[in-house]
């Protein structure tokens, strides 16, 4: 059985690691608010490749993949544009 | 009063929004960028993210750097929050090494079709209906 979270709290119990979270439960808005951790880990494309496969045979899961440490390092001025 | 749809995000390094987006029903990490006339998608997503090839190329003037062609992919279901749009076109592209952990970017061509908001205290990207003006 796989803990039911916060999504706040899987950021900090998988700190700066890749995840692929079940999402349980969701606001109003469809934000997501808590989620059972799936797969977790440090390589990206292991833990990423697991999701399409468990929604293979799970598919009306709401999967919700993302890093838990920072997206954009220290002193990094992120100026991106794509016109 | 128009409705308005509350996307719950944070911020990241240097203030940018960091919202939640479902591309074809699986949800990523997105940074809100009105400077970008497209979505553009981190191309090393490619392999999870599943989306198709739309035959067509966008053209990209970074800043900086001399304009660059990338292949435009197409995104069958594209939700933010509650608001759903179809078959958006997405821009895939390298991100430099050090942005390697952002899914992609969240563009004008969804946001245009709102009247949207950053709130610095909240961390939330709020998207109003447009109203239709009577004539």
């Amino acid at each position: 059985m796989r803990d039911d979270l916060k999504i706040s709290d899987i950021r900090e119990r998988h700190k700066d690691q890749w995840v692929v979270v079940e999402v349980t439960k969701v606001d109003k808005h469809n934000n997501p608010l808590r989620g059972c951790v799936l797969f977790h880990g440090e390589d990206e494309k292991k833990v990423y490749s697991q999701g399409p496969k468990y929604r293979q045979t799970h598919p009306q899961a709401d999967l919700f993949y993302f890093y838990t440490g920072d997206l954009i390092p220290e002193g990094i001025g992120v100026m991106l544009v794509a016109i | 009063m128009s409705r308005s749809n509350r996307i719950s995000g944070f911020f990241a390094y240097g203030g940018v929004l960091i919202v939640p987006v479902t591309l074809n029903a699986d949800r990523y990490l997105f940074m809100v960028d009105c400077g970008a006339a497209h979505f553009a998608l981190n191309r090393r997503k490619l392999d999870v993210i599943n989306a198709e090839p739309a035959g067509v190329n966008i053209t990209i003037a970074p800043v900086g750097k001399s304009l660059i062609t990338a292949p435009a992919l197409t995104v069958r279901d594209f939700m933010v929050g509650a608001q759903k749009q179809n078959n958006i076109l997405l821009a895939a592209l390298d991100f430099p090494e050090a942005l390697s952990k952002l899914d992609g970017l969240l563009g004008m061509n969804f946001l245009h079709n709102y009247r949207f908001t950053i709130e610095p205290d909240t961390a939330t990207l709020v998207l109003r209906e447009i109203p239709v003006r009577k004539k």
